[in-house]
């Protein structure tokens, strides 16, 4: 198979874009295609500061990369989260962080959860009922705390994650299947600063994950090929393989699924496109981040379990 | 021909697969879900396999909960 820019050999295939392209022209595309994603959603000025969260894995350090390559202002935050497995994951993640912000002079930011919180992400997950048998959902919750912690107070004008558009179509699918309105109202590649939360943006959700993973290899990024050992069996994997086995039938289906869901959410969902309008959300008296509970919010009710000695005076919020 | 797997640490001999497309196929993998290397570079679904191939399945597919 050629390149249908340039004729050499193609390495990747996107039947749903009907190109093939070789490698050069393809990390060309990407980070075209990055900037023009960029563009469409209004994702980021020039001279903003962005804080990008990485993770380790494939897609955070190729946003990091592009991001970098574009001459933008960015940082990277990573978070440690305590995970061990076989491989000593959240250890071995952070090296890779590491080696790949010293080799380009990028400034990075580790956030231990333990030193700061009392406990790793397994032991404060064990210590609620919902994260006792999901404990992906409590390090979600931790994670965006976090992140979004950490963009207020450094002062970023916007905070962008790697999500690609394999994790977008799978929260869509869950939220659908369960119409889970009002987070289907809030799932977009943008969202507004709003009630002390920081402006964040998602740059890769029009590339499927193989097309992230392409970028990595053939820009020679080296990361976490293991997967965390609390995803196995995660609903969001289900989802992502029946959405795959739809696209190797029907290449395109992700894609359509995605885009158009954005199109019409317009429709669907107007007053979600003024998130600082929600009235029912007020900060929370012990970390001030908004939350929709009364009184304290869920994250500072999971953390003061664990008698922290350290927390909330640790918390940049 | 025989042509080598390698698929998350485990090393699979396939007797005849002449294209990336049929190990995968006979590896009963999703190909939008693996990137395929053989000597570092890159393989289209397309790409046509010589015996004694070593070729690498990469998993692309990641994450828990957003």
């Amino acid at each position: 198979m050629k390149c249908k820019k340039c004729g050499e050999r193609a390495v990747i295939k996107m039947p749903q874009h009907h190109l093939a392209l070789c490698r050069q022209d393809y990390i060309d595309w990407f980070i075209g295609q990055t900037t023009r994603n960029i563009k469409k959603y209004q994702l980021a000025n020039p001279s903003d500061r962005i804080l990008v969260a990485v993770s380790g894995g494939k897609d955070s350090l190729a946003l990091w990369d592009v991001l970098w390559r574009l001459g933008y202002k960015v940082d990277g935050m990573y978070i440690h989260l305590g995970i061990t497995g076989t491989v000593n994951y959240s250890t071995l993640s952070q090296a890779y962080v590491e080696k790949f912000a010293a080799a380009r002079g990028l400034s990075l930011e580790v956030v231990h959860v333990a030193e700061r919180y009392g406990q790793n992400i397994p032991d404060l997950a064990g210590q609620s009922a919902r994260g006792r048998y999901k404990p992906c959902s409590i390090c979600g919750q931790i994670k965006r705390h976090i992140m979004n912690a950490a963009a207020m107070s450094g002062n970023y004008d916007v905070l962008m994650t790697a999500h690609n558009l394999d994790d977008e179509a799978a929260v869509l699918y869950l939220n659908t299947m369960n119409w889970a309105v009002p987070m289907l109202a809030r799932q977009a590649p943008r969202l507004e600063a709003h009630h002390g939360l920081p402006h964040k943006a998602k740059p890769f959700c029009r590339f499927y994950e193989r097309e992230t993973a392409a970028y990595s290899l053939l820009q020679g990024i080296e990361y976490i090929e293991d997967e965390c050992p609390y995803s196995a069996g995660s609903t969001l994997l289900y989802y992502k393989t029946v959405l795959n086995r739809m696209e190797a039938e029907h290449p395109g289906t992700k894609m359509q699924f995605y885009v158009q869901f954005l199109q019409a959410r317009a429709v669907l969902f107007p007053a979600a496109m003024q998130e600082a309008d929600r009235s029912d959300l007020h900060p929370c008296p012990q970390c001030g981040q908004p939350t929709s509970r009364e009184g304290i919010c869920s994250f500072c009710k999971l953390v003061n379990s664990t008698n922290s000695p350290c927390f909330p005076n640790c918390d940049p919020t | 021909m025989s042509v080598t797997v390698i698929l998350r640490k485990q090393e699979h001999i396939l007797p005849q697969a002449p294209t990336v497309k049929r190990a995968m196929e006979l590896m009963d993998v999703i190909p939008e879900t693996y990137l395929a290397v053989r000597d570092g570079e890159l393989l289209t679904e397309d790409d046509r396999l010589n015996d004694g191939d070593v070729i690498r399945l990469i998993p692309v597919i990641s994450g828990g909960n957003q």
